[in-house]
């Protein structure tokens, strides 16, 4: 590669050919330019005449300028220059090029990726053997060999940020005891390993580090404290004060996914750390799914909640009901409740159902006998909470005392003690200050806490293990054991002020804080050989895919830093329950965060290695340009020998031809044909279908049925037009799968064999168009269904298989007085293309006993749906000109059926606008009678 | 003027339609051109066919009766014959040159053009004078009548049929009429020489018009130049147009005085009219040059 000044050339010797450029000018000189066509008559005088000189060196000098220009920069440009060519990675011998790959790298990875691609080809061009290594991508061979050519490049040009750490190991398989110079494109945020991997390298050669200075800003694993989330928010190599947005994202409970708050979190002047705070109520808390930092597309930026802002779930278990009107203030569970009340969520009811909704604690008070101990003992042994309080009905108890009793910590002796009373010789005590590794380490105990009365633990080997709390004698308050993977804890006083008026203090809302919180349960408190199922898989480029396919990993390979195997993202508990996250405890499900394990830190470059600038993002290849360059000075040449030539009129004739070339291709798109059957569910299409009467048909996916319905209804709309004062617009066909059906007075459903499944989307919106008033007319178009209910023909059964699904009332054949008989016209039978096929309506309620289905009421009287098989719409279809599509019966008879035809489908029409109007009027005469007094 | 358009179009649909853009433009120009010639009439001074009162003779036997003058012989007891001055018509035969150089045009109308017109014009006032006007060689034979001109127009515009240069045919010539040939004579001269020696044998005198567009005179072509005839039969290269323009002018000069000689010899006037300049001076001269005919 030679390089002069800002510009590098991959083919230097091309330049060579620059020096032919002046013999080029002579030969171009040299040669005549083209004759020049003349059309002449005297040419017969011409005939014996001779040229005096010949015409050379006409050629204009700008012309060959343009030429030699053109030549030029081909030339040029097929030498490969690029300006600001990347740098590093030495001169000679081979070169390795490192990219840690990760999701640091991510806001200027084309770069990155063009960098290590561009240092690779111009090594490769020299002749330098090349080796090109992404640290998280998984390499499959053993040895990472050097290799001439421009395979490294290649796979350079192919690599993608991965969302996992880099694996450093990897370096290891370079071959042993070669030299070679190293550029390594690093990852902005220091990972572990990283350091050593880079003095390592430096030992081999040289290391030009670059792209490590990069600006980074990264979102913490959120803390929820009481209402408000906070999300810390660090960056690396900036200075600038600088706002970022942070947005909470959820699912809302419509179940779609959006971004549900937002808030600012505020670096100042050198601020490498700061927060992004959210007050949001505890419902929305439990939506949120993940925080981003608005405008950054990388893993780091993102915070996957998992259930970590679950609200804890508490059970509060009371016994049997308190005899009588107790004070709440003497409730057992008034303060434990009161407690608890801001930050969990409190669950009532028998102990049977609160086992099965699974809560992570389940608080009991006083209760001498737990009912259903083994269920109990079960939920606990599988991580279950059990904090228990003491009291006269546990001071009581047998169980407790004689033997081991399973729901216990310890075992209790008979009775208890009182301090402090009118009868005993001790004042009250006090607590003592909380031990270091109990759950309780960290909070004081306030003097005014004083304990009158408590159960008292059997004295034991293991006794001192369970203490948790103590008071300043020595006696134990709170015992807690580990039983399976949960815990019990006792506490040896009552819930409410009755022994003592620890339930009164603060103190006593931040034991029961700590206790409730505790039942998180850390990855490092599970055993390593756990396995965890990959609920999400957090990408690189912060996006979440499901990792429904991917093998559960053990607890220890998460902990030891996230792999392509143990990517980031959002790990459960495979216990089978994985994804309910009604069964699902708190304390199971685990979000990976791709930061490094020990915070995010910049990257420190060991001795002997040189940092390079920046990540050279303006290496630019100026090949293209240069060609596009001859290609258009070439063009200019073409009009301009044209123009000398004189030809340019038969060329600018010729344009037309070309440009239409051109232009028609394109004028021929955007005219498909429109589809005029599909309804879309635009607002204009839905202002239109409100503003005027639309009838519509059920799209079959029969073309031909489909044609013959829309003509059908098309035909009706122009009977009702002409006889009556509806006038409907055009109608339409819909899909019912995807469209919206309130607009529609009237659906008219040609029953096809081969209908397809509805899907449930579908039967629902029919379900909710037949209950808001809508009206169906099912068409077997079998002119058979008299027998309705047997499924005679393929239509029939069809029906049946498609009424199944809808909420449809009793039905009936139509009855003589029924409206549909006399909306309009009066008439008995409704015959369509075929004749005396029953019509089917909705049953007439038994007036006496109204059944709450309440179409009738709700409706207007007017039968959510007809059923018949006489084709109507194929004796009212016509064609663009009005004339019958179909033929219908025979001669005169077949005009008069077809009349018919059209009357049932004004009088159809009028009951659907009108409902029982028509019943109405029977009464008239009698009502003109009455007024008329 | 469309009367003259009809009959052609009756007989020669495709000539007539590929002729009816030009022809009605030309024969107006040729119309008001020959407007401007005052060609006299000449009587014989004696009986004979014509159109003005010449003397009443008494009827003989063998005169036709309905020759007879019935309001002069009511006037006596005999009858009386009409007779009317004698008018013979002189012929004048037309040649335009229908070969394609004559399609050449660089000014705004082609010498073919202008040769149409001006044989028209001529056609016109001579037809208007009561003389008889044909073509030379066997095409339109010469006739007096107006009709005649609707036929000499629809031969003269006729398409040339695509030969690069041609000559005037002399067959048909009549004894002691008059002709006139419209052409570049850039072709051959063995052609116009025959035609010239035929005529004088027949006593037929003429003019000869010899039609030039501008840029035949003037050269105006540049560098490297690749001549052709308007069929494309002819070719002539040269790398240098504009050193050509001396030799061409001087071979031009010779062919007019080519041109001249014969004309002189055989009894006729030449003159050279080029396109740029407007016909009716070509007109009057050749009108002139005709003479009472």
């Amino acid at each position: 590669m030679l390089t002069i000044g800002a510009f590098a050339f991959t083919a230097p010797w091309l330049l060579l050919v620059a020096a032919a450029l002046p013999v080029l000018w002579i030969l171009l000189r040299a040669i005549p330019p083209a004759a020049v066509r003349h059309r002449f008559p005297g040419v017969a005088l011409l005939l014996g005449l001779k040229d005096q000189e010949a015409e050379t060196a006409t050629t204009p000098w700008w012309l060959l300028l343009l030429r030699c220009l053109a030549v030029l920069a081909l030339i040029v440009g097929f030498a490969g220059p690029i300006f600001n060519p990347a740098k590093g990675g030495g001169d000679r011998g081979p070169l390795l090029v490192v990219m840690d790959g990760t999701w640091a790298e991510v806001p200027d990875w084309d770069a990155r990726r063009d960098q290590a691609q561009t240092a690779l080809q111009a090594a490769a061009r020299q002749g330098r053997v090349t080796a090109f290594v992404s640290l998280t991508d998984p390499l499959d061979d053993a040895t990472i060999a050097f290799q001439p050519g421009l395979g490294a490049a290649t796979r350079a040009g192919g690599t993608r940020p991965a969302a996992w750490e880099p694996d450093y190991d990897l370096l290891t398989r370079l071959p042993q005891g070669a030299e070679f110079s190293t550029l390594w494109i690093a990852s902005p945020v220091a990972w572990p390993g990283q350091s050593a991997a880079m003095a390592q390298l430096a030992d081999r050669g040289d290391v030009t580090v670059v792209g490590h200075t990069a600006p980074v800003i990264t979102l913490g694993q959120p803390q929820r404290d009481g209402g408000q989330v906070t999300v810390p928010v660090q960056r690396l190599n900036a200075d600038a004060p600088a706002t970022v947005s942070v947005t909470a994202t959820g699912t809302t409970p419509g179940g779609d996914v959006q971004v549900l708050a937002q808030a600012d979190a505020v670096f100042a002047q050198s601020d490498a750390r700061t927060t992004a705070t959210f007050d949001l109520p505890a419902e929305v808390l439990a939506r949120l799914t993940r925080f981003d930092i608005a405008g950054l597309r990388h893993a780091g930026a993102v915070a996957l909640t998992g259930d970590s802002l679950h609200r804890q779930e508490v059970a509060i278990f009371t016994g049997a009901a308190q005899a009588g009107e107790g004070a709440a203030l003497l409730a057992q569970d008034h303060y434990v409740r009161q407690a608890l009340v801001e930050d969990t969520d409190l669950l009532t009811g028998t102990l049977q159902d609160m086992l099965q909704a699974n809560p992570d604690v389940i608080l009991m008070t006083d209760m001498a006998d737990v009912p259903s101990p083994v269920d109990v003992v079960e939920w606990v042994l599988a991580g279950g909470r059990l904090v228990r309080f003491a009291g006269p009905q546990l001071a009581a108890a047998e169980a407790a005392r004689s033997d081991d009793d399973p729901l216990l910590p310890v075992r209790l002796r008979a009775g208890g003690r009182t301090l402090g009373g009118a009868m005993s010789w001790g004042a009250p005590k006090r607590l003592r200050a909380f031990a270091p590794g109990t759950p309780f380490d960290g909070l004081t105990p306030p003097a005014e806490v004083t304990i009158t009365s408590q159960v008292l633990a059997e004295p034991g080997p293991d006794l001192p293990q369970a203490v948790i709390a103590e008071l300043e004698d020595g006696t134990p308050l709170v015992t807690q054991a580990d039983v399976g993977d949960g815990t019990i804890t006792l506490f040896h006083v009552t819930a409410n002020a009755q022994w003592s008026n620890l339930p009164l203090s603060g103190l006593f809302v931040d034991m029961m804080d700590r206790l409730t919180l505790q039942s998180r349960a850390g990855l490092d408190t599970l055993p390593a050989e756990a396995l965890l199922q990959v609920q999400s898989v957090l990408a690189a480029d912060g996006s979440v895919s499901p990792g429904d396919d991917r093998a559960a990993v053990p607890v220890a390979a998460v902990l030891a830093g996230t792999t392509v195997q143990a990517p980031p993202g959002i790990y459960a508990l495979d216990d089978g329950a994985v994804g309910d996250g009604a069964s699902q405890r708190g304390g199971d499900v685990f979000p990976i965060s791709p930061l490094p394990q020990g915070g995010i830190a910049p990257v420190a470059l060991p001795a002997g290695v040189v940092a390079g600038a920046g990540v050279d993002s303006t290496a630019v290849p100026l090949m293209p340009y240069l060609l596009m360059l001859a290609l258009a000075l070439l063009a200019v040449d073409v009009v301009a020998t044209l123009l000398l030539t004189g030809r340019v009129g038969r060329a600018v004739r010729a344009m037309p031809i070309v440009l239409a070339a051109f232009l028609l291709p394109q004028g021929g798109q955007g005219q498909e044909a429109q589809v005029p059957q599909t309804q879309s569910t635009d607002d204009a299409a839905a202002i239109a279908f409100s503003t005027e009467v639309v009838f519509a048909h059920v799209i079959t996916g029969d073309a031909r049925v489909d044609g013959a319905t829309l003509a059908g209804l098309r035909g009706l709309s122009d009977i009702l037009f002409q006889r009556t004062s509806v006038e409907p617009a055009t109608p339409v066909g819909i899909d019912l799968a995807r469209d919206e059906l309130a607009f529609f007075p009237l659906i008219y459903w040609p029953v096809t064999p081969d209908f397809p499944t509805l899907s449930d989307g579908a039967v629902n919106r029919l379900n909710r168009y037949l209950r808001s008033g809508g009206m169906i007319v099912f068409d077997t178009r079998d002119g058979n269904v008299a027998g309705l209910g047997q499924g005679l023909t393929p239509e029939g059964r069809a029906l049946q298989r498609i009424a199944r699904r809808l909420e449809l009332p009793r039905l009936e054949p139509v009855p003589q007085d029924h409206v549909l008989s006399r909306s309009f016209y009066l008439m008995q039978d409704f015959p369509g293309r075929h004749m005396g096929g029953r019509v089917w309506v909705e049953a007439a309620p038994n007036t006496a006993q109204a059944d709450g289905i309440g179409f009738r009421n709700t409706n207007d009287g007017v039968s959510p749906i007809i059923i018949g098989g006489n084709d109507w719409a194929g004796a009212w279809a016509t064609d663009e000109f009005g004339a019958p599509m179909f033929p219908v019966g025979r001669g005169f008879q077949g005009d008069r059926q077809r009349e018919l035809a059209a009357r049932f489908g004004v009088n159809l029409v009028m009951y659907v606008l009108t409902g029982n109007y028509k019943s109405d009027q029977v009464h008239a005469t009698d009502i003109l009678e009455r007024m008329g007094q | 003027m469309t009367d003259v358009i009809t009959p052609l179009a009756a007989t020669a649909p495709t000539q007539a339609k590929a002729l009816s853009a030009a022809q009605p433009a030309l024969v107006v120009r040729a119309r008001q051109l020959a407007a401007t010639l005052t060609w006299g009439t000449h009587g014989r001074r004696r009986a004979g066919s014509g159109e003005t009162f010449w003397q009443y003779r008494p009827a003989q036997t063998g005169d036709a009766a309905s020759a007879v003058d019935w309001r002069r012989s009511g006037r006596s007891d005999e009858e009386f014959i009409q007779q009317k001055e004698w008018q013979v018509a002189q012929a004048l035969h037309l040649w335009v040159d229908p070969s394609l150089s004559m399609t050449y045009g660089t000014a705004d109308t082609t010498k073919r053009d202008r040769a149409q017109v001006l044989a028209l014009a001529l056609a016109d006032a001579a037809l208007r004078a009561g003389e008889s006007v044909g073509t030379t060689g066997l095409g339109v034979p010469a006739k007096p009548g107006a009709v005649q001109f609707d036929k000499l127009a629809a031969f003269l515009l006729a398409d040339g049929g695509g030969a690069e240069f041609a000559a005037p045919d002399p067959a048909g010539l009549r004894r002691g009429a008059q002709a006139v040939l419209l052409s570049d004579f850039m072709g051959d001269m063995a052609g116009p020489r025959a035609f010239l020696a035929a005529a004088a044998r027949r006593a037929v005198e003429g003019v000869a018009i010899m039609v030039l567009d501008p840029a035949e005179l003037q050269f105006p072509f540049r560098g490297r130049s690749l001549f052709q005839s308007m069929g494309g039969a002819l070719e002539y290269e040269t790398q240098k147009a504009a050193s050509l323009k001396e030799q061409y002018q001087a071979a031009l000069a010779d062919r007019q005085e080519e041109l001249a000689r014969l004309c002189t010899a055989a009894g006729w006037q030449m003159r050279v009219h080029v396109t740029d300049a407007p016909p009716r001076d070509a007109l009057v001269w050749a009108s002139a040059m005709l003479g009472p005919l």
